[in-house]
């Protein structure tokens, strides 16, 4: 604080607190700040020690349009919009549409103040309700000073009061509940949701029954006065008024399945409401910005953006339908099945709606529970259990056996799953964000899997080492199970391999990048394959010893093994089933690497001149997340050089091996598709999964085809042409599908 | 050199006081003074606006620049110098 001066004497270091006791008033410096001021010289500044110009960009200029809300002309004089004003029918179920509209668009993490906000009607009741939320909804109405409730007769004003504004709080009702379910997520505000209110609360106090209950009685009154209305409009208002009442119930009720009702319910609805669009009459002036110069906004003032009806019907259809399909999780079928469907819920288009995907992380994980009835430490052990196969220590009861190594043991192994809890909850929920942050979060979560894989090799030599396990002779010496370590490792392989993957898909890759992808794709999925064939050893070898046959008989010496465990039978048949999946990516990633090592050889794709990057700068910059990964280990950039040098093969060569690459890719594909759902642990998502395979086979057929067109083409017109090579996402997002297409013209 | 020093230390003296803004289009601006320059520019923090004839209507906005030209009135919130202690 400055010294202070002959006018301050009586405020300079005097606290806040003592403030409070003596009278306050406004001293009006106007004068003094411009003889201060005129004192400064250009550009300097008088400002606290604390405030920096960087902390200044976010501020608002007053009186300059662009950033200042409160220039923006309100909703007042001669052509003001009365909200209080009665109106047609066909006027109310336009402005039906139009608000359903403007909260779809909400929806589409659009800001409340470009949508549902810009209402009139809207602002009217959340304007009075914001002043005193507690006070209920029942004084709040369209009516004017002073003018009593209509009578419940067929007329404008009864219209607007037992049918227009039901809808309007109901509405916002649903907008609450909604807001309600996407904070309980974890999505990205303005990406997925957009969840501010501006001050504003969307009647968050108000009973849900009691605008239920007004609902009802606005379908009775339209049942009861179509002498007013004709029948045409009464069944109009009548399906939206219903629609509003079962998409209400089923953002409100807690039950699940009392939901996925009212979601099925609202979806009829849905289809009656659309087939009377045409008798809507729109009032496009009862929507305006001029309700942001009223919102508690820190923002510049922004565009309405209200989508149109038609596309905010299919929105809400899309909605509805989606929701139901997350019932299907609701039967636990293995934790497996699940991962898959939630892979699967991932890359379904569109993309689902930022409520559905809230959602479908609220019901995975309820209060520590997974779908509310499994405890987080057995649902590891299934995962375990499913991949790795029986281990009698991998479990959360005690131990039969009490001795103290199997005690210790058993601790162990509790500890481990205390500390994956939370990586194996993110690794599902993980699938509900947008693609891009997908692809970020799977990075921070691979360095989370690499140190649990650290901590889970510990645990399992001390396991094996406690309950004196025997090692498994193998070709390759004596090797152990290692059962968590290798379930871990096979999540953050298959994170690695998604992270690149979804490179592709976001088109993050500069084209002279693609064969280093697909080559480093290749090495991943590599190891991976000799990591499933070495699980599938373990859990095919004998569990017990061999037991002599009773009969002492000299004919039948040979001891009979136990048969499997169902469970191990099971997890066999999954590894190999993945096994299977991970050579067909492997040829169809070496088919593409060797396509696109061609394609370079010919001239089709070149790294920029102008690049000033050395090459292998460029390398461990693009391989950055898997630089400090400790397995599998990175492979330096001079090895990639070497392994890759084509420079003693010519691209007719290259391709003809491409070619059988992708022929061995498709049969690996196709019969890893008909493998049964239950081997696959598709159960929860077959339709998807089918279809996704069936988009990758075409995808390797077409690039088989584009290889040999290449191979066919003369040398001479590839390089005289000036042509590059386009990707396309035509089939699979993964597995673009190359072609020839020309230089993007310079503009 | 002295009336410059003096003039800082005046306005220094002002900092992160309550300040009120009256503007060119009649709103008025409540916030914490925490910058200003040589054409009466002021960075106000945590503003509320209203209008002088609601001022029962203000809202929230935030970190806030009124260019001084805009400017008609500026107000620093003091104790009342003639109250009796």
């Amino acid at each position: 604080m400055a010294m202070p001066t002959a006018a301050n004497d009586v405020t300079a270091g005097v606290s806040q607190i003592s403030l409070g006791r003596a009278p306050l008033i406004w001293h009006d410096a106007t004068t003094e700040l411009l003889q201060a001021t005129s004192e400064l010289k250009l550009g300097q500044l008088v400002k606290d020690d604390s405030f920096s110009l960087y902390d200044s960009i976010g501020a608002l200029e007053i009186m300059d349009a662009k950033m200042d809300s409160g220039l923006i002309p309100p909703n007042e004089g001669p052509d003001a919009f009365d909200v209080c004003k009665p109106m047609l029918p066909e006027e109310v179920v336009g402005l039906m549409d139009q608000l359903l509209a403007a909260e779809m668009s909400w929806h589409t993490a659009t800001s409340l103040s470009q949508t549902v906000f810009t209402s009139l009607h809207v602002e009217h009741i959340l304007s009075q309700y914001s002043k005193n939320p507690h006070a209920g909804i029942s004084h709040i109405t369209y009516l004017r000073d002073g003018e009593a409730a209509p009578e419940s007769s067929g007329s404008p004003e009864a219209l607007m009061h037992y049918v227009f504004r039901p809808y309007v709080l109901a509405l916002i009702k649903c907008v609450d509940y909604a807001r309600e379910r996407m904070l309980q997520g974890q999505l990205y505000e303005d990406e997925d949701v957009s969840t501010m209110t501006f001050g504003w609360s969307p009647l968050e106090y108000a009973q849900c029954e009691e605008v239920l209950t007004l609902l009802d009685a606005a379908n009775k009154w339209l049942e009861e006065h179509n002498e007013y209305l004709t029948d045409k409009i009464a069944q109009a208002l009548q399906s939206r008024i219903a629609l509003r009442w079962a998409f209400l119930v089923a953002l409100s009720t807690p039950s699940i399945a009392e939901s996925i009702t009212a979601f099925q319910i609202c979806l009829e609805h849905v289809e009656d409401a659309s087939k009377t669009r045409f008798l809507a009459k729109e009032v496009p002036k009862a929507f305006s910005m001029s309700v942001q110069r009223t919102l508690a906004s820190q923002i510049p003032p922004r565009q309405m953006m209200i989508r149109s009806v038609d596309d905010a019907y299919a929105y809400l259809e899309r909605v509805c339908s989606d929701m139901r399909g997350l019932m299907v999780i609701s039967e636990y079928v293995s934790g497996t099945d699940l991962f898959n469907y939630f892979q699967a819920f991932a890359v379904r288009r569109p993309v689902a709606s930022g409520y559905v995907r809230a959602s479908l992380q609220v019901f995975f994980l309820q209060e520590l529970r997974v779908l509310g009835k499994i405890t987080l430490q057995q649902f590891m052990v299934d995962l375990i259990t499913e991949f790795a196969g029986v281990h009698h220590h991998v479990s959360v009861n005690a131990p039969e056996d009490a001795s103290e190594q199997a005690v210790r043991a058993h601790q162990l192994v509790q500890d481990f799953l205390q500390k994956a809890a939370i990586p194996t909850v993110d690794l599902f929920r993980v699938f509900c964000h947008n693609r891009a942050r997908l692809r970020r979060n799977m990075i921070k979560m691979l360095y989370e899997f690499d140190a649990l894989q650290v901590e889970a090799e510990a645990i399992d030599a001390e396991i094996l080492t406690l309950l004196n396990q025997q090692p498994l002779q193998t070709e390759r010496g004596p090797s152990h199970p290692y059962p968590l370590s290798s379930w871990v490792y096979h999540n953050k392989l298959q994170l690695m391999e998604t992270i690149i993957l979804l490179g592709f898909e976001l088109e993050l890759y500069q084209p002279y990048e693609w064969s280093l992808m697909y080559w480093y794709l290749d090495y991943i999925l590599d190891v991976h394959r000799h990591h499933l064939e070495r699980t599938t050893v373990h859990i095919s070898a004998p569990k017990t010893a061999p037991k002599l046959s009773s009969k002492k008989s000299k004919k039948n010496k040979k001891p009979t093994l136990p048969p499997m465990h169902p469970s191990d039978a099971s997890a066999l048949a999954f590894v190999e089933s993945l096994h299977l999946q991970t050579v067909g990516y492997g040829h169809l990633s070496r088919g593409c690497f060797r396509l696109t090592a061609a394609l370079t050889k010919l001239g089709l794709i070149s790294r920029p001149e102008r690049s000033k990057l050395a090459e292998s700068t460029w390398y461990n910059l693009r391989l950055k997340p898997f630089l400090r990964i400790g397995a599998p280990e990175f492979v330096p950039f001079n090895d990639f050089k070497s392994v890759t040098n084509v420079d003693r093969v010519d691209a007719t060569a290259l391709l003809e091996v491409t070619q059988d690459y992708f022929a061995q890719a498709k049969k690996s594909i196709e019969l890893f598709t008909k493998l049964p759902i239950d081997v696959k642990r598709t159960s929860l998502c077959e339709t998807l999964h089918k279809a996704s395979c069936s988009d990758l086979l075409r995808s390797c057929v077409a690039n088989s085809v584009f290889s040999q067109v290449v191979r066919k083409m003369p040398t001479s017109t590839i390089a005289a042409s000036g042509k590059v090579i386009k990707a396309e996402a035509k089939y699979h997002a993964w597995f673009q599908t190359l072609s020839i297409g020309d230089k993007a013209k310079k503009v | 050199m002295a009336t410059e020093e003096a003039a800082v230390q005046k306005l220094q003296s002002w900092l992160n006081k309550k300040t009120r803004v009256h503007a060119s289009d009649g709103r008025i601006f409540d916030g914490k003074f925490v910058c200003v320059d040589r054409d009466q520019n002021v960075i106000l923090a945590d503003t509320d606006e209203y209008r002088i004839e609601k001022p029962e209507e203000k809202r929230f906005m935030g970190l806030v620049v009124v260019p001084g030209k805009h400017i008609t009135k500026f107000e620093i919130q003091q104790l009342d110098p003639d109250a009796k202690a």
